[in-house]
This record gives C-alpha cells, structure tokens and sequence, in this order.
C-alpha cells in the first residue's frame, strides 16, 4: 500500500513566535486510511493540518524542517493550488474560509477557479448541496446562516474539489450532536469511496466506531498510534495528557480492574453490551424464559 | 425559593412575521442548575438574548428578579444576570488578567479599595494569581475562558448564562470550567448553561429545557429527559454513550435513565454483584 501521507522528522515555528509547536512529527498515513488525531489543546494539531495541504510553510512562513510528503512529492516542491486539489481541509472556525455572498457560489468558487464549465459547475454544486443536506441554504449568503450551517457550507466547497485527502480539523465543534454524527457520517461515506481521512476532533466515541487508526498528538510529537482498541487501551498516558477515554472504554477498564477478564476492550456500545453479557448480565432473563 | 427568572408566552421575530420563539414559558428559581439544549436554530441562542435583555419579546414578558426587560435598561438586568460568551475573545480586551477583572466593577460605580479587594478575592478563587499581568490574549484557550468566567463572576451578578463555555476545549480544561461553575452555584447562584455538550449536561444540570422550533418540547429532570433517546434524537440530540447502553440493557435488568459511567458501574454492582471501583473520569485533574 503507498502513503498518502508521510511526514518526517517535522519541526516547525511560527514566524514571530520564540518556540517550535511541532517538535519533530514522524507520521505515515496509509492510502484510504480514516485516521482521527485526539491531543490536548495547543499539542499542534491545526499546525499539523496546515502542513498537509502547504499553507505551511508557503503561506504561513516561519521556520520549517523535516518533510512533508503527499502521495510520495514534497509539499515544498508544490504550491498551495497545486496541493489544494489533492488536500482539502475544512477548519474549525468556518469563518474563516467563507468568501462569496451566497452558498451556491462559495462551493462554485473551487471549481471555476479549475476552468470547469458552468454545466459541471452546476451539476457538482447540485450534487454537493444534497450530499450535505444543505439545498435550502443555496441561495443565502454564509455569513447570514448559524454556525452549523457554515460548518456544513464549508464541508460541502470542500469536497467539492474532490480531493483525495480531505482533512476535518475540529469542524464539528459548532454542530449539534446529530449533525456532528452526520459529519462523522459523511467521512466515513467519504472513506468507503477511497479517500483518506484525517479527523482531528474531541469526540472519542464517534471516532472509536469509524477510525482505523488513531494518533496521539501532544508537545509537537506524536505520542501513541495504532488502532482504536489498542490506543485507548493506554490510560494512563491518556490520562496524563487531560484526554477523554470514549465512555464504554472507562467503563471496561474499571471492570477490568477488578479482575474480571475483559478479552478484546470493547470500543462501542455493542461491543459494550456483548461484554456485559459474557459477565452474566441477562443470565436471569434467560433462565426464567427458557 | 423564589423565582429569578419569569418568562411568560414570549414570542419574538426579528423580522415581523416569522417567530423563531412561540409561546416560551418558563420559570426559574432561585440556586438552580439549568441547561437548555436543542439543535442549531431551535432558538436556543435567542431566548439567551431575551433573558439578558439585549433582546425584547415581540409578545409576552420577561422578567429578571423582579425587572421587566422591556422597561429596564441593559445596564440594569446585566447587575442581575452574568452572560459568558462562547468565544472568550469576544469578551477580553483589557491589558492584563487583573484589568479585564476590575473592568466590570468599575463600571459598576464601586471604590478602588472595594475594586481591589474583590480583584484579589477573585484572582485567589479562580487560581489566576500567577497569571495576573498577562495579556488575557496571550493565555491559553483554556486559561482565556477562566478570565471571561472569572471577570464575570467578580461583579457578582445572582445568575450566570454561559453560551457554550466548553466548545473547542479538550476535556481538562472543560471540566475545569465545568467545576467553576459548579463552585459558583453551590454559592448559590444560578446557572443557565446552553451546550450540545450532552455529557456536561449529563454531570451537572439537575433541570433541562428542550427547545425544538421555538418551543419548549421538553421541561424536566436531566435523567428523566436522557431516558427518552427517541424524543432526542428527533429534536438533533443525543443521549451521553453511557446511557445508550444502559438503554440496550435494559430488557436484562439495567435501569435505563444512567447518566453517568459511575452510576453504570453501580448498577453493574447491583445486578450482577460484581463490585467495580471508582470510575477513573474524576482522576484528571481539575
């Protein structure tokens, strides 16, 4: 399998600031990978996203070292245009990627900065606004609807390009929790049709049931990775950092540590349940109906 | 007890004809915890204007501790109730820590020796000490909302709002600020907090408020409420993981209105006697 993704040895120093906030990130993510980074705030992961598609070092400047590569070219050797039709991120903060007066544009702009013919245009538009559940907003302008609305505006210019790395970095944390599980969704939608996805979130519960591998980003460097079960199967260090473990998973390591064997942690509620039932739960119910 | 907070059929329209609020009524005592949920333009962030008065009811009235909003200025309902924003950027704009927190009190007409001491007081409850001449934009994301809370709580309004105070912030410092808050309603205030955060919800609101197209869909007992996943789901929420499981447990026996990993644990104890330890979720530090 080739990388989509290989970062080594990055380091990295905004221009006016005295420290580097990453401090030497050494990550391969694998083509068609859904990898979700958990890490607490200021660990660097929006500096890392912005590594990806080159708005560092080109746009951001300060002081780089290492390598960043994307489908095996450095992101030196691209410009931002370049990269931007193989990595699109949507940001945390929508507003700062909304430009246009209405929606209908704003997903537009992408694909007639490409030369797309306005029938394609149109039909791309279409396609995005249902995707996201969006076409009543059309004609809006962004800056007009809520902050879930945006999110979802921002999502669809994204995918609009289609790029083949699309980078999701705390773009749900102005949503409600449906539109956040759509979000989730609609990446992993995205996954199953061949792209690779990078989810930078908080929500540990969500990306337990749809990453396939997990890194842990903390201090400028990444800490854990592996899959789910494995990465959240390390509480102390996860503790240390301040993070979260996803509900079901606190729950089997405090069974666990009371000796009771727990075979494979269980990372969903399913899973959860099934384990409940291995230690007896239910037993009652069966025995008085059979 | 007596009410803080008296809404009475309040409609509001920002344009005349569409009302994005029909017919809120809604009563608030004294010391309460509340949270109001509902999805993204279920009007949640408009009854929040209304209750600080930045907002007047189209129909209907509001009134805090005793002022009308409609007749009141805004300067007068702000001594009685705190807003904290959601962005902490959109609040601090002093020079340093101990500025942004004298800056409320200043305006609140009191002496500089008053000023100071409350500054003081403040800065040693909110544990900001070592912090005080900072820049406020210079802190951490974590450490700028503590000031907001902390600039706000000094002026010692009886009830706070907070418009998504954890948004954006990994789980340390929003349980930080969670337990702020909590510190500062077991004082006695009164504490309206608006959030899709369903776990903060969960932990520390005894009464929640499900706002659906304008309307109140819901008013009751935070446990109560999350037992009805369906009704959430329909209004855009969810219940805590947590409590999804117990609900798929509960035809073997589980009570399907836990709310938290540690009265799971328990009810693991009880039905199946298997003594599980204290839940770790409270080994992070605050």
């Amino acid at each position: 399998m080739g990388y989509a993704i290989e970062v080594s040895g990055l380091w990295y120093k905004y221009p006016t600031a005295k420290d580097f906030v990453l401090r030497g990130v050494d990550l391969r993510v694998g083509l068609g990978e859904f990898l979700g980074i958990l890490g607490p705030t200021g660990s660097g992961k929006t500096t890392l996203c912005m590594c990806l598609n080159g708005l560092i070092p080109h746009y951001a400047g300060g002081e780089m070292i290492g390598e960043v590569k994307i489908f095996g070219k450095s992101t030196r050797a691209k410009t931002i245009a370049e990269l931007s039709k193989r990595v699109g991120i949507v940001f945390q903060d929508p507003d700062s990627q909304l430009i246009t007066s209405s929606v209908e544009d704003e997903i537009a702009f992408g694909l007639r900065n490409r030369g797309l013919s306005e029938e394609e245009v149109g039909r791309v538009v279409e396609e995005c606004l249902r995707r996201i559940g969006i076409s009543h907003l059309r004609g809006r302008a962004p800056q007009t609807c809520s902050g879930g609305e945006k999110q979802k505006i921002a999502i669809a210019a994204t995918i609009a390009g289609r790029p083949d790395i699309i980078v999701f970095d705390e773009a749900t944390s102005d949503l409600d929790p449906i539109s956040v599980r759509d979000v989730f969704s609609l990446a992993s939608e995205l996954h199953e049709s061949g792209k690779t996805i990078i989810f930078v979130t908080h929500e540990v519960e969500l990306l337990a049931e749809r990453a396939t591998k997990i890194a842990i980003l903390a201090d400028g460097r990444i800490l854990l990775e592996g899959d789910p079960r494995s990465v959240f199967s390390r509480l102390e260090e996860l503790e240390e950092l301040g993070l979260r473990l996803p509900q079901v998973v606190q729950l089997a390591l405090g069974i666990g540590r009371m000796g009771h064997a727990i075979g494979r942690l269980p990372i969903t509620v399913e899973e959860a349940r099934d384990l409940l039932i291995e230690l007896g739960l239910g037993a009652d119910e069966l025995r008085n109906r059979g | 007890m007596s009410s803080e907070i008296e809404v009475e059929d309040v409609w509001f329209s920002y344009s005349g004809d569409n009302y994005v609020l029909k017919g809120i009524d809604l009563d608030i005592e004294e010391g309460e915890f509340l949270a109001i949920i509902g999805r993204n333009g279920s009007g949640k962030s408009t009854l929040m204007r209304l209750l600080i008065g930045l907002l007047k009811p189209t129909k209907g009235r509001v009134i805090v501790r005793g002022k009308d909003t409609r007749s009141e200025r805004v300067s007068e309902i702000a001594r009685e109730v705190g807003f904290i924003f959601q962005s902490p950027d959109d609040q601090l704009f002093c020079r340093s820590v101990e500025e942004e927190i004298a800056f409320g009190l200043r305006n609140l007409g009191l002496g500089d020796d008053e000023i100071a001491e409350i500054v003081e007081r403040t800065l040693r409850d909110f544990a900001l000490q070592d912090v005080r001449g900072v820049y406020p934009r210079f802190l951490s994301r974590g450490d700028k909302q503590k000031v907001s809370v902390a600039a706000i709580a000094a002026m010692d309004p009886k009830i706070l709002i907070l418009d998504e105070p954890t948004t954006g912030q990994d789980h340390r410092d929003s349980r930080a600020i969670m337990e702020l808050v909590k510190g500062l309603n077991e004082r006695g205030k009164t504490i309206i907090l608006v959030t899709h955060d369903m776990r903060n919800v969960a932990a520390y609101a005894e009464r929640t408020i499900l706002l659906e197209d304008g309307r109140i869909l819901a008013d009751a007992p935070t446990r109560r409420l999350f037992a009805k996943g369906e009704l959430l789901r329909r209004c855009g929420l969810a219940p805590p993981q947590i409590t999804e499981l117990a609900r798929s447990c509960a035809s073997m026996g589980i009570r399907p209105d836990v709310i938290s990993v540690k009265e799971m644990e328990e009810e693991l104890g009880r039905v199946l006697r298997i003594h599980v330890p204290i839940h770790r979720e409270g080994k992070v530090p605050p």
